[in-house]
């Protein structure tokens, strides 16, 4: 890291950051972020052995980036340090397989039935548990039949988008992925399904920087004649979106040309949610509908506000509120870890309890780890905003 | 593109007392700011103003209270407040539990510190203290649960938020260190999430006058005021952006129009009729007279920000700039 | 009264050195310091530990001597040592010929060094400016001043000898012709105590004029100050010089966590009251940010002055700080003025401390009819173990623990395995943990802290960004708690103790130190008052 990214310098030790991290508040020897990010980039600067397993339990979520008022990348620095970080040996298989969710959707769709059938045995689940250190008591997520393929929007003279789905949506939910297709054209887009690869998110997120960087190398390549300067990116997956606009530049290995793509991908990437607020969407509810919405931290690192929040809440009928309490422990493949199970549920607990009191018909967000947290934890019936838009305006 | 009214930079009590002055006429009002302003870095009690504050820190005590964090001005309009060091320093307003804490109280005080928390030393504050009017006494207590090395206020605060039990089992440890006094006096750690009717429950739980000191930063009493105040703008309607600062101002050639926010991807433009900068003579945003731009004045003095807040508020308001 | 053989005046690495060499060649003495160890100009410089290279073009004796003590010092004291090696940096408008006439005279006295291109160089040390010419490398190292002291101290404690802080010297003892002993203000509790001697050894540094005086003696001592700044985190990994005839600001030197630029070299009249102006400051970084660019936007913590005492023969009287020799001058007071039994070192720089004690201890040891050798250059200041026990505490605290106290720290860490709490980092811009802070204040440590400033010069606490602003808090608390203060006296220690730093900290006017200083200030309000009133009487 050069000086040029001096954020460094500006830590005024207020610890802000530590009142602010999820992880913090929930595992009393969690050192917090302003040890594991400014404090210790110090000493790794200096060169001593700086490294420490509590990396490992950084959530990635960027709550002290957020609470930071001087703009300190503390959990740039996290990452960075958790790619340095050597684990045991049963770990660093397991964040193998983590780092590559696309893999394992490939895999998994080939022979959904399979997949699911065993990943739902308890005699599996403990096996995995003991050679791969995940969570039994873990719900995995069910791989569909046939994962969402590519497409391409053909002679429109509408506005054209691309939508990318995002591993979740793909192996996992790819009817949501076609009920966002729908929605787009119903609000007059003309849409390009692109499937590229994995956002990298999952590999940065489980210390792996070769993999990571290699992903947004792959979806620059992939992208690259796919999108003009004008050409929205359009995500429905708040990860997948903060990743797209944050860190392929990083990847481009000096590379100009790289560069350039990475940085129209930054700049023209879009959330669902932020596209579909500027459009009008006249529509209103046949029936009462109490929804409990919580934004997922990667919508709040963003910095694009509550979209969904604003959309939902001009349809009559609906009565929408924001939970407002705090992260929901998920954070991608950090909640099926056997270490970190726990420690992920009671940094929910807040969300949970409020989700219970709030008596809500549904509870929304839009980022796929967190509904399945949310279902695992409460058991209540979660979607995205976009399926509960479309059954608004199906209705 | 969004637009609004007013776009008001700043989270510190100038930006918050600005964006509520503007709010309450009904105009639509966005704020942005990067973390907590300064005042959350303070322990959280408001100055002796220097300037003609009057008006401005009366709409600020009745918009506290309905926020849920009310002030106290104590006795004479005026309190005596311990700091960290137990020097006392003279203040105008506090959050009620810290005004609580004024040297002047005839009570019979139990300073209660907490096992662990080595940023607290009771028996120093009341060594300190003493030799004054009141008696003070110094007790300990142990946590019902184990908080990690060393305890900090921020994980306390944490706990006695997400945890109810926890909040029980304190209180009761706290009658018992205070009984036979008056007044307990601990640290500021009650909470940043909670309001001041949730404080005063807890109090009365405990059974005693129960006071807040000075901590080092992070001090839960002034993150929950920040908290309380930026929850409640939000609820009359106020756009809040908090975490990414603006980069520059956006012109239409003759006026500012908004600004530009450090947000990934294409930086968000928030658009306003009038821009309202209450960042500070630290932001790394400068501003410069224009017209569209209200400057309010930069203080150190917290009673000054929040007058400068309600001046720059109406300066926005009547169109001047 | 109390009675020894010799009496060392002067806490500093000089005197630490005579101290250690005394005690090692059989003789008792006692060392007194005024304020802590290294308070003066050991204390306040870059901790630079030359490999001769900056004075090989001027004065190829002085170079060799630098380059033998180097190799002595990085034997005898590698835990005060970090050998990350330096770099001479050809910048762009440096004169070229003096780069063929360095590598020539570093030839003549067996330098090693290498000459890297441009890109080398670079590839080595990023933050280099682009447009720099090259570069030599050169074994220069930094060196922990404070670390060395006490090692030094230490050392000679274990085999005996005693030393006294804040013990100030007021009067010398005459009997005769001779000096006889001294007489000692403890400046902390006012008492008045005396010492009776053989030998007195004024190591005084810039205040060696002053012991020198109570003799009736003029001891010709130049001040020329040196100002410092301390930059918030590491801009290299080796010490970067100016590849030029030595000027201001051209020596970066990495040092642990922070790096250090200077210096600039003035004549002042005296080592006390020296204050350090913003155009000072500026002047430094324009000149440094020649060479690492970065500088010109780096987080400034601080910035602080020395002197160094120079011997000004009369002969060098009319010429700069730069021209008069960097080198020792031993003053027999006996030959030179007919006071006996008292000798003066003045002069010489830290690379050398250990050098110079030789000679005065020489010098000494000849006078008392001690006829040992002298063996600091062979014998290691502490036996040194390689550690590799695992321990409970988080790696980066072990590793930095054990930089800091080399083999002493395994103590420490096995006290942290069976007291989990004394695992609290304490400070935590500089990762002290509570283990160190409480045996940094513990009497029963011979070379234990009497103020809160004490502490960081044995620990490096408040060394970092929030200087001491919370970890000072929490030290004056423990000393409390340890009964070493009453609450009122502790409160006083933490009083004096912010002003120091805040003073550091008040020549760097903008940037992100002085907003840091300024929750500083929110947090003590009544110490900002009374700071404030005070520099209104000014």
């Amino acid at each position: 890291m050069s000086h040029a990214d001096d954020s460094l310098d500006q830590c005024l030790k207020c610890s802000l950051c530590n009142g602010a991290c999820p992880v913090y508040a929930a595992h009393a020897e969690y050192p917090g972020p302003k040890r594991l990010g400014p404090e210790l980039e110090r000493m790794r600067r200096e060169g001593i052995d700086a490294t420490t397993p509590w990396v490992d339990y950084c959530l990635g979520c960027h709550a002290c980036d957020l609470a930071c008022p001087n703009q300190v990348q503390v959990a740039g620095m996290i990452a960075a340090a958790k790619a340095q970080t050597p684990k045991p040996l049963m770990r660093r298989m397991r964040d193998w397989w983590f780092a590559r969710p696309a893999l394992i959707g490939r895999l998994a769709t080939m022979l959904p039935a399979v997949a699911n059938f065993a990943l739902s045995r308890k005699i599996v689940r403990v096996m995995i548990e003991r050679v791969m250190a995940i969570g039994s008591a873990r719900t995995f997520p069910r791989y569909a039949r046939r994962p969402l393929e590519d497409k391409a929007a053909s002679g429109s003279t509408r506005p054209r988008v691309v939508f990318y789905p995002g591993c979740a949506i793909r192996y996992n939910q790819p009817e949501l992925g076609s009920t966002v297709v729908q929605l787009l054209e119903k609000c007059g887009f003309a849409v390009d399904v692109v499937t590229a690869a994995c956002c990298g998110l999952p590999a940065e997120a489980n210390g792996d920087r070769i993999a990571a960087d290699s992903a947004a190398r792959e979806n620059i390549t992939f992208m690259a004649d796919k999108i003009d300067d004008q050409t929205q990116i359009v995500t429905a997956c708040t990860s997948c979106g903060h990743r797209l606009k944050t860190a392929f530049g990083g990847a481009a290995n000096n590379d100009a040309t790289l560069a350039a793509v990475a940085g129209r991908i930054a700049r023209q990437t879009i959330d669902l949610g932020e596209l579909l607020n500027t459009a009008q969407i006249a529509s209103h509810s046949s029936q009462p509908l109490r929804i409990a919405y919580h934004a997922p931290c990667h919508l709040k690192a963003q910095g694009i506000g509550r979209p969904w929040l604003q959309i939902l809440r001009q349809i009559p009928g609906v009565q929408i509120e924001e939970l407002d309490a705090g992260c929901c422990g998920m954070s991608g493949t950090y909640g099926f870890k056997q270490e970190k199970y726990e420690l992920s549920l009671a940094i929910g607990r807040r969300l949970f309890e409020s989700i219970e009191q709030s008596g809500a018909d549904v509870i929304v967000t839009e980022c796929a780890t967190c509904r399945m947290q949310i279902e695992h934890a409460t058991g209540l019936r979660t979607a995205h905003p976009a399926e509960v838009l479309t059954q608004i305006l199906c209705a | 593109m969004p637009r609004c009214d007013v776009l008001v930079i700043g989270s510190g009590l100038c930006g918050l007392m600005a964006a509520r002055t503007v709010a309450q006429t009904g105009a639509r009002v966005a704020l942005v700011a990067t973390g907590a302003g300064r005042y959350a870095q303070s322990p959280g009690w408001i100055h002796k103003p220097t300037t003609d504050a009057a008006q401005a820190l009366q709409a600020f005590q009745s918009w506290s209270a309905e926020a849920g964090c009310a002030f106290a001005t104590g006795t004479e309009n005026r309190l005596l407040l311990p700091d960290i060091l137990g020097n006392t320093e003279e203040l105008c307003m506090a959050p009620l539990r810290m005004a609580l804490a004024d040297v002047r109280s005839a009570a019979d005080t139990m300073i209660v510190g907490i096992e662990g928390l080595t940023s607290f030393d009771a028996a120093f504050v009341a060594e300190r203290l003493n030799g004054r009017d009141t008696q003070y006494r110094a007790a300990r207590i142990v946590l019902p649960c184990a908080l990690g090395t060393p305890v900090t206020t921020a994980r306390i605060a944490s706990c006695f938020d997400r945890d109810a039990r926890f909040r029980a089992d304190l209180a009761r440890a706290l009658r018992k260190a205070g009984s036979g006094c008056t007044r307990v006096l601990m640290p500021g750690v009650l909470g940043i999430l909670s309001d001041h009717v949730l404080l005063n429950e807890f109090a009365s739980a405990v059974g005693v006058e129960l006071g807040e000191l000075a901590t080092h930063s992070p001090s839960a009493p002034a993150l929950r005021v920040q908290q309380r105040l930026e929850h409640s703008l939000a609820r009359s309607g106020v756009e809040m952006n908090c975490g990414y600062p603006a980069t520059e101002f956006l012109h239409d050639g003759t006026r500012v129009i908004g600004a530009r926010l450090a947000t990934p991807g294409n930086g968000r433009c928030i658009y306003a009729q009038t821009t309202l900068f209450a960042a500070g003579s630290t932001s790394r945003l400068k501003a410069s007279p224009c017209a569209g731009l209200v400057v309010a004045a930069a203080y150190d003095n917290t009673a000054d920000q929040i007058a400068a807040g309600m001046d720059a508020a109406q300066c926005a308001l009547q169109g001047e700039d | 009264m109390e009675r020894t053989q010799v009496v060392v005046i002067g806490g500093g690495a000089t005197g630490a050195g005579i101290l250690w060499d005394l005690t090692l060649r059989g003789m008792d003495a006692i060392l007194l310091e005024q304020g802590d160890v290294a308070n003066g100009a050991t204390g306040r410089c870059h901790g630079l530990l030359h490999s001769g290279a900056r004075y090989v073009v001027k004065d190829q004796h002085a170079a060799a001597e630098c380059l033998a003590e180097n190799r002595i010092l990085k034997h005898i004291a590698p835990h005060a040592i970090e050998d990350g090696g330096g770099m001479f940096v050809e910048c762009t408008g440096d004169d070229p010929s003096f780069s063929a006439a360095w590598q020539k005279a570093a030839e003549a006295i067996a330098l090693p060094h290498t000459h890297l291109n441009a890109g080398e160089a670079r590839a080595l040390e990023p933050e280099l400016a682009s447009a720099i010419r090259g570069a030599f490398t050169t074994p220069d190292a930094h060196v922990d001043v404070f670390r060395l002291v006490l090692a030094n101290l230490e050392a000679a404690v274990n085999r005996g000898a005693r030393y006294h802080t804040y013990a100030k010297v007021v009067a010398l003892l005459r009997s005769g012709d001779r000096v006889a002993g001294v007489r000692c203000l403890d400046t902390r509790t006012g008492e008045v105590y005396e010492i009776g001697c053989e030998m007195v050894i004024n190591a005084g540094g810039g205040w060696a004029q002053n012991v020198a005086a109570m003799a009736r003696i003029d001891v010709p001592v130049r001040c020329d100050k040196g100002t410092l700044l301390v930059l918030h985190h590491r801009l290299s990994q080796r010490v970067l010089h100016r590849c030029r005839m030595p000027g201001d600001a051209d020596i970066l030197v990495p040092a642990g966590p922070v790096c250090i630029l200077g210096t600039s070299s003035m004549t002042v009249p005296g080592p006390d009251g020296l204050s350090i102006s913003q155009d000072e400051i500026n002047a430094l970084i324009a000149t440094g940010s020649e060479m690492v660019p970065a500088l010109r936007e780096a987080r400034i913590l601080r910035a602080f002055c020395g002197v160094r005492p120079l011997y000004q023969s009369r002969a060098t009287a009319s010429r700069g700080g730069r021209e008069i020799s960097r080198g020792y001058h031993l003053i027999d007071h006996a030959r030179e003025d007919g006071v006996h039994g008292f000798v003066s070192i003045i002069g010489g720089k830290l690379t050398t401390y250990r050098l110079m004690a030789q000679a005065v201890t020489d010098h000494v040891a000849r006078t008392l009819g001690n006829s040992a050798a002298c063996t600091t250059d062979t014998t290691p200041l502490r036996a040194t173990a390689a550690d590799t026990a695992r321990h409970a505490l988080d790696a980066p605290l072990v590793a930095k623990m054990r930089t800091r106290l080399g083999t002493q720290a395994e103590q420490l860490l096995q006290r942290i395995d069976q007291r989990p709490e004394l695992g609290e980092v304490v400070c935590e811009c500089e990762l002290v943990t509570r283990a160190e802070l409480e045996h940094t204040l513990s009497t029963e440590n011979p070379l234990h802290a009497e103020t809160i400033a004490d502490i960081g010069r044995r620990t490096r606490l408040g060394f970092g960004p929030c200087q001491g602003t919370y970890c000072g808090y929490k030290a004056m608390l423990t000393g409390y708690h340890m009964h070493r203060w009453t609450a009122d006296q502790a409160a006083h220690e933490f009083e004096q103790y912010m002003a120091e730093r805040w003073k550091g900290q008040s020549a760097v006017e903008r940037g992100k130190q002085a907003e840091q200083c300024g929750i500083s200030h929110a947090l003590y309000p009544a110490l900002r008052s009374e700071e404030e009133s005070a520099d209104a009487q000014v």
